[in-house]
């Protein structure tokens, strides 16, 4: 298979999810019109708040879903292959090898009565049909990998016998014990003390870098983003408002929301800042606001942006942003001082 | 680690086991009437009457005639029958096999039926045969079991004769032909329970994050449904089987009377018009040792399926 | 079998629906029911010109007729007639027998539940050694020792069915009593009677009235059977379980003696459970 170096290893295209409502035949739109994509070996972050629609994102990506929860229109493309259109199968069988994913919550992503050991490995075992003592020895090995300490030991043990900090290690083995090409991570160090999130966040860098991964990290925390991703996508009311490169979506951003976000982030250096907060309330499902979704919260909003629609536009850079009053965003910026 | 559980578990039911012999002996006692009269008659002698109490110790205090029930029963001895010309132990053994494949054929069958329904149930949730096997099941959860044995006595008795109606059958498939309704009845009487509660629990098991994560990870479908899916949701499933049960031993005295089994069940309702206290209460026995073992053998298999518990 | 497709979808903890302002379809449907039964049951000198208990030894075993709508009974009694009577008898007394073991095994299970120590020990080995009965036994029995009668079958099933009750609310008292509301009011020095009865009960007896509705049916099964032992509500009322066990003898010439009360406490059950189940799915809403 030859892999041109200028296709992205996942492109999602015009993605719609839509939601049913309870009992009813009406839906409610969850994603609209979501477009980004992922080269090899890249870390791309997926920002936003609760309810914006990142966690849905990665399930549609991976194809569970729950009933009632469908991808209406879009293409999921990975490594050419439509997974929305795919057979069962296909998708079934890239599950771990091609695309995988790290939960949030170690504790209930986990079977609390299987011995640990066993849940690392079982789905590599049964893909590679290795022998007892084979499988064994590459869960050991996937065990050392990930930083976990006396492992022989460890592996035997169950979800609820070990600390947060272990469980999360454990599921990063699970997840990649297959050696996926691409890691979907749902915020899986929210959950954890701040030292620990260090640990782990760490250690993911390292194993993007030594296994050559690509990532895509959803997460509400700016400063994760910072440490861990080239490219950011951020996402507000189930669409993508503004797409770019870490550094300089940082430095200035194309998006009254992103600009809150980033003013939202204390600074460790910077001691002069107030902690700016986005006035009002994030909308939930169901409630999102006609035109641009985020007018009510803005400071730039016009008239024109209490209805129609606001798709992802090219900047020029590299960059994109649904905004349509960039300038004055950029001119706010630079009164507010120096930086 | 599990056998201290399980150890503990065995130490726990020993006080209950006593409060069980406790509640048995002096509710025997309360009965009204003597047993001296109903077995002479209404019109016996005074004399004939102390002597049958003299003979039966049922002239003694109350206590030393409990403490005298405890004494036999550490030694096995259940007592004789007012009645019949037997030891109770005796006539115990020779129903209990009746009762015992009754309560376990019945356990086995509900099993088979419901554990398959469940999963379909739970599987295809919110589709119309979700939705029909729910129906079933809550209908059946209002059927009396003796109407469940009558109605199949009708069915399979005289619309399609293909199982004997009555008594336990001769030789051993003579047996099993004629436990087959019976053992049904009781199958379909609580069915209704496990299937719920197997559904509901399969449910959540299933869209738990510990599923999607295994789907996450690559996990083939097979391991998925038995390892992830049903050995966590047979943990809730164990608690209401266990449950059933111990209801079900009671229902015996039911089943055995619409099906005319020689049964434990059966005995106990005769000896109770003949105030033949000494079964009753050695029945009464069985039954709560039964009901007993049930309950420790539910905790046991709990602990096995769930590693947490076993602390 | 390592490829075999998964097909179902799985429901994540992230994604929230919104509910539907209509309440349960299995609410209404078992509502419907049991209300159209109790009616029935509570105006049957209405809906039927017979006394259930009057023999008529001219008209025995009748098929359906425009006299009879279900025909006579082995007696010359009106089924359809007996039937509403049976109604009334058996519901009622299974509504009244719901009542007693409700109110005492909740009490039992709060106090159990807050104070915890021995008297959270004792109640609860009570209810082990009795629970070591099975219920069919220890009904059956306790109703021979008290005598047939109505009352002995209350306080039978009271005896026997307050366990769960106070298991329930025992195991929610457990959790509710750590929130902090509680804990307010315990520093605002409210005597233990007043928390439990204003701040903890309210927010548990919720459960313990869903199981209160699988306990009607539960009632309702135990009368019939024990009617059907001969060992029930004592004649001349009419009770269904009795009507299947007077009815059984005729199974092979007149099996509808027997069938049609059977049927009548099979959609009893049914209206019953199905009302419960839609109860349960409220509240699960709140």
């Amino acid at each position: 298979m030859t892999t041109s170096s200028t296709a992205p290893l996942l492109e999602v295209e015009n993605l719609c999810v839509e939601v049913t409502v309870v009992g009813g035949k009406k839906t409610e739109p969850a994603l609209r019109d979501v477009s980004f994509s992922v080269a090899a070996g890249e870390a791309v972050g997926l920002v936003g708040e609760s309810g914006s629609g990142k966690s849905l994102t990665l399930r549609t990506l991976l194809g569970i879903l729950p009933a009632g929860i469908k991808a209406t229109s879009g293409r999921v493309l990975f490594e050419g292959v439509d997974l929305l259109k795919a057979p069962k199968r296909t998708v079934n069988a890239l599950r771990g090898t091609g695309i995988t994913m790290i939960f949030q919550e170690p504790m209930t992503s986990l079977n609390p009565i299987a011995k640990v050991g066993e849940q690392i490995i079982d789905a590599a075992r049964a893909k590679h049909s290795w022998s007892k003592a084979d499988a064994r020895d590459h869960a050991l090995r996937l065990a050392k990998q990930m930083g976990i300490p006396d492992p022989e030991n460890v592996l035997s043990l169950y979800p609820h016998e070990l600390s947060g900090g272990l469980r999360q290690r454990v599921m990063i083995a699970a997840a990649l014990a297959c050696q996926p090409k691409l890691v979907l991570c749902d915020e899986p160090t929210t959950a954890l003390d701040v030292t620990i999130q260090a640990q782990i966040i760490q250690l993911l860098a390292k194993l993007k870098d030594e296994l050559g991964m690509s990532m895509l990290y959803v997460t509400h925390d700016l400063a994760v983003v910072a440490q861990l991703c080239q490219r950011l996508e951020v996402m507000y009311a189930g669409s993508i408002v503004e797409s770019g490169s870490v550094a300089e979506v940082f430095r200035k951003p194309n998006h009254p929301y992103t600009q809150g976000l980033v003013n939202a982030t204390p600074d460790v250096d910077d001691v002069v800042t107030d902690l700016a907060g986005i006035r009002g309330n994030a909308p939930t499902l169901g409630n999102w606001p006609e035109g641009c979704a985020f007018h009510p919260r803005c400071d730039y909003a016009s008239d024109e942006c209490r209805s129609g629609e606001f798709p992802l536009q090219d900047v020029g850079e590299g960059r994109k942003s649904a905004c349509i009053h960039i300038d004055a965003l950029h001119r706010a910026i630079e009164n507010a001082g120096v930086r | 680690m599990l056998l201290r559980y399980v150890g503990r578990r065995l130490l726990l039911m020993f006080p209950v086991a006593i409060g069980v012999t406790l509640l048995v002996f002096f509710s025997i006692h309360m009965v009204p009437g003597s047993p001296a009269y109903t077995f002479l008659g209404p019109h016996a002698t005074k004399t004939a009457v102390a002597a049958f109490n003299q003979e039966w110790g049922l002239n003694r205090p109350v206590p030393v005639q409990y403490w005298f029930f405890l004494d036999r029963l550490f030694h096995g001895d259940l007592g004789e029958s007012l009645f019949y010309q037997s030891s109770v132990a005796q006539l115990v053994l020779t129903r209990l096999p009746v009762t015992l494949s009754l309560l376990v054929g019945g356990a086995l069958l509900s099993v088979v039926i419901a554990i398959p329904l469940a999963a379909i149930s739970a599987v295809k949730s919110g589709t119309i045969i979700d939705q029909i096997i729910r129906f079933a099941s809550t209908a059946g959860l209002g059927m009396p079991s003796f109407w469940i044995g009558t109605t199949l006595i009708i069915i399979f008795g005289l619309v399609f004769p293909l199982f004997p109606v009555g008594g336990y059958g001769t030789g051993f498939w003579g047996h099993v032909d004629a436990m087959f309704l019976p053992c049904l009845t009781i199958a379909i009487s609580i069915s209704p329970q496990l299937l719920r509660s197997l559904r509901t629990s399969l449910i959540d098991v299933l869209g738990s994050d510990y599923v999607a994560f295994a789907r996450a990870k690559g996990t083939n479908a097979r391991t998925i449904l038995l390892k992830y899916g049903f050995r966590n949701a047979a943990i809730a499933a164990v608690s209401v089987l266990g449950i059933n049960i111990g209801f079900l031993v009671g229902g015996t005295v039911v089943i055995e009377n619409v099906f005319a089994l020689p049964g434990l069940g059966q005995l106990m309702i005769t000896s109770i018009l003949d105030r033949d206290f000494p079964i009753v209460q050695g029945i009464t026995l069985i039954f709560s040792v039964v009901v007993i073992l049930t309950y420790l053998a539910t905790d046991v298999t709990y602990a096995l399926l769930d590693p947490r518990v076993r602390l | 079998m390592s490829d075999l497709e998964l097909d179902f979808d799985l429901t994540p903890s992230v994604v929230r629906k919104r509910q539907l302002r209509r309440p349960p379809t299995t609410l209404i449907v078992g509502g419907s029911i049991i209300g159209v039964i109790i009616v029935l049951a509570i105006f049957a000198p209405l809906v039927t010109s017979y006394n259930p208990t009057t023999i008529n030894l001219l008209q025995t075993l009748q098929g359906p007729s425009a006299a009879h709508w279900l025909g006579t009974d082995q007696l010359g009694r009106d089924i359809w007639t007996r039937l509403v009577y049976g109604a009334r008898t058996d519901l009622s007394v299974a509504f009244i027998a719901v009542l007693a073991p409700f109110a005492i095994g909740t009490v039992l299970g709060a106090f159990a539940g807050y104070l915890g120590g021995w008297l959270d020990n004792v109640i609860m080995r009570v209810a082990d050694v009795v629970v070591a009965f099975p219920f069919y036994v220890l009904v059956i029995l306790l109703v021979f020792l008290l005598g047939p009668g109505t009352s002995s079958i209350y306080i039978a099933i009271t005896v026997v069915s307050w366990i769960s009750y106070a298991r329930i609310i025992r195991g929610s008292t457990l959790v509710v009593k750590n929130q902090e509301y509680v804990l307010a009011a315990q520093l605002e020095g409210f005597s233990t009677l007043r928390i439990i009865l204003r701040h903890i009960l309210p927010n548990v007896i919720s459960q313990a009235i869903v199981f209160a509705m699988a306990d009607i049916v539960n009632d309702i099964l135990a009368i019939v059977t024990l009617g059907y032992l001969g060992l029930g509500i004592p004649p001349p009322a009419p009770d269904w379980g009795e009507m299947m066990a007077s009815g059984q003898q005729f199974l092979t010439t007149h099996w509808e003696l027997s069938t049609i009360p059977g049927i009548a406490v099979v959609i009893t059950g049914l209206g019953l459970s199905l009302f419960g189940d839609g109860l349960n799915e409220l509240m699960g809403r709140n």
